[in-house]
């Protein structure tokens, strides 16, 4: 499946041989670390469950860290890493024996390229979003705080705080965007202030 | 489709809800119509990552009070500061408050304290209590371990069968115990060997308790312990007949004026809330009472409250976090109308402890019962549960 990828790795030549030992290793880790949390991200994108995404991301790293010979520096790390990241998703999927998600299948590479187009961004926006975060009202904290620390699905939230799993689906999906639009106007605000 | 219902669709999908095969499609074609749509759903999935990363292990800091179990409005609720259209917020929200308000407060607050008074003199004369000393009904879960023990770490291998199903010791009940949810019960003589993780702070020693002067509870070893995730449901039927024929009427146990002692030890894996409990139930969940861990109480406190139509009600909760092991002790007086508790936490083992020191003073709604539950999402242990007529009848000195 991996011959269909639109983003190939690039041709290597004698560039990373020609790199010492020491010094392949440093790129790979400053590479890494970059990339680490867009990477995540995309995995999730295509195996919501949380606990084989990170799995995933494990595996995405040995490769990565077995195939960086092949990687050209001179080129961006990332997107590099994202084909490495679509051959280990497809390679989970083939092992369950199971097609890809649904919508994902066909929008992986869209997802992929949106990936690379924000990734710049995503440190500030970040550092933004922990300040939205001490925003929220008690009552959204406590639905975040059973949606990712307790883990558990909107039908069961809506079990233990006696509201109907649409309107936590919907409560959730609310939270998100005004968090989305909290990280918006912050680093809107800090472009203004820098500019 | 629009924006809201594509990253709505989005959301459903990373919460682990299926999408349709159109949703999908809707979903695939909004994402690649336009590149800006494709960033702002990688975003919004780097948003999900991020939350899930973060909160993994250290959940965001808990709501100081929760006093509203039902909240229709929530939807309009989410940052302060930073609100929604239709936000009025909760949690801190406080609007000014003009002086013509404050007079309507505090006429309210004036004319609800004569009320109370008046009605605490009415409840206090309505019905004369029943007391009768003996010691009805008693569970030590004096068992064999569950063999084999429950694997440690992962709530997904927890057992799923077996558990107490079955499991009649104790006396004053009229069956086995039964295990109704997906998850079971276990029993644990071990507390160290099983410990659940390196954190959990039940190993420390097996239950008991001995107060300040020294004096230690009576009680032996084998041990409770419920699910870690959902669920547990453990219930045993009490046997009504075992108990004297004044705490009873054709309803069950809790016949107006009976007043009835109830104790057990307890500790969880560790203090947390924000969603988790394990309590015991007295009752089902159409009128009854709790106490325990509650939901309803983001610290995740010990805390107590009433049952009306599968609703918590009246919740209290104490300071005292559910990872401490506590020997609680209740006193229900069972009145015309609805019912009294006064629940004690570790108190002295002398004599019966006055109802001014009560750690929690909880109203419940008019209920009979003649079941005792322990229901959990959140690993717990429970031992020594008694039932008896006094104070010193669930209490008893070794």
């Amino acid at each position: 499946m991996e011959e269909t990828f639109d983003v190939v790795p690039e041709a290597t030549g004698a560039s990373q041989s020609a790199l010492s030992q020491p010094r392949t290793r440093e790129l790979l880790a400053r590479n890494w670390v970059k990339a680490q949390r867009s990477l995540m991200a995309f995995i999730v994108a295509s195996t919501p469950q949380f606990s084989d995404a990170e799995d995933l991301l494990q595996e995405v790293a040995a490769e990565v860290a077995l195939r960086f010979d092949d990687y050209d520096p001179s080129r961006p790390f990332l997107p590099w890493a994202l084909w490495v990241a679509k051959i280990k998703i497809a390679d989970f999927y083939r092992a369950r024996q199971r097609g890809p998600v649904v919508f994902l299948d066909d929008s992986i590479d869209v997802l992929a390229e949106a990936c690379v187009r924000v990734q710049e961004t995503l440190s500030e926006e970040r550092f933004a979003l922990e300040r939205c975060l001490t925003k929220l009202t008690d009552r959204s904290r406590t639905l975040l705080n059973l949606r990712y620390f307790e883990d558990m699905k909107p039908q069961e939230i809506g079990g233990i705080l006696g509201m109907a799993s649409q309107s936590v689906r919907v409560s959730l999906s609310r939270i998100r965007t005004a968090l989305s639009e909290c990280v918006l106007k912050a680093t809107l605000k800090a472009t203004v202030t820098d500019g | 489709m629009d924006d809201t219902e594509a990253l709505q669709l989005l959301d459903a999908y990373l919460d682990h809800e299926s999408l349709s095969p159109d949703q999908a499609e809707a979903l695939t074609t909004w994402l690649r119509e336009h590149p800006e749509h494709a960033d702002r759903a990688f975003r919004r999935i780097f948003l999900h990552t991020f939350l899930r990363q973060g909160l993994q292990y250290a959940p965001l800091p808990a709501p100081a009070i929760l006093t509203v179990r039902r909240e229709p409005n929530l939807e309009s609720h989410y940052l302060q500061g930073e609100p929604l259209a239709t936000d009025d917020r909760l949690g801190s929200g406080r609007r000014p408050r003009t002086i013509a308000m404050r007079w309507v407060l505090v006429l309210s607050v004036a004319f609800c304290l004569c009320g109370t008074a008046a009605w605490i003199g009415y409840r206090s004369r309505s019905s004369t209590a029943v007391a009768v000393e003996g010691l009805w009904a008693y569970e030590g879960f004096d068992y064999p371990p569950t063999s084999p023990p429950a694997p440690l770490g992962n709530g997904n291998l927890w057992p799923t069968s077996g558990g107490m199903q079955g499991l009649a010791g104790g006396f004053g009940w009229a069956q086995h115990w039964q295990e109704t949810a997906p998850k079971v019960s276990v029993l644990i003589a071990d507390v160290q060997a099983n410990a659940w993780r390196a954190s959990d702070m039940r190993k420390l020693r097996p239950l008991g308790y001995s107060d300040a002067q020294g004096q230690v509870l009576k009680s032996t070893g084998i041990q409770l312990r419920s699910a870690a995730g959902p669920l547990s449901a453990t219930s045993r039927l009490l046997d009504v007949t075992a108990f004297p024929s004044a705490f009873s009427d054709e309803y069950g146990l809790g016949r107006d004026g009976a007043v009835l002692w109830i104790s057990f030890l307890t500790q969880s894996f560790d203090g947390r809330g924000l969603g988790n409990f394990a309590y015991v139930q007295l009752g089902t969940d159409a009128a009854g009472f709790r106490l325990g861990k509650l939901a309803a109480v983001p610290s995740g406190n010990w805390s107590a409250c009433g049952i009306l139509d599968g609703a918590e009600m009246n919740v209290r909760w104490t300071d005292i976090p559910s990872g401490q092991p506590v020997f609680l002790v209740t006193r229900i007086t069972f009145r015309t109308g609805g019912e009294e508790a006064e629940i004690w936490i570790d108190p002295p083992l002398n004599k019966e402890p006055s109802t001014t020191g009560a750690t929690l003073n909880v109203s419940l709604p008019d209920f009979r019962w003649d079941q005792l539950s322990i229901k959990s999402r959140y690993t717990t242990d429970f031992d020594e549960i008694r039932i008896g007529g006094s104070f010193r009848d669930v209490a008893p000195i070794q």
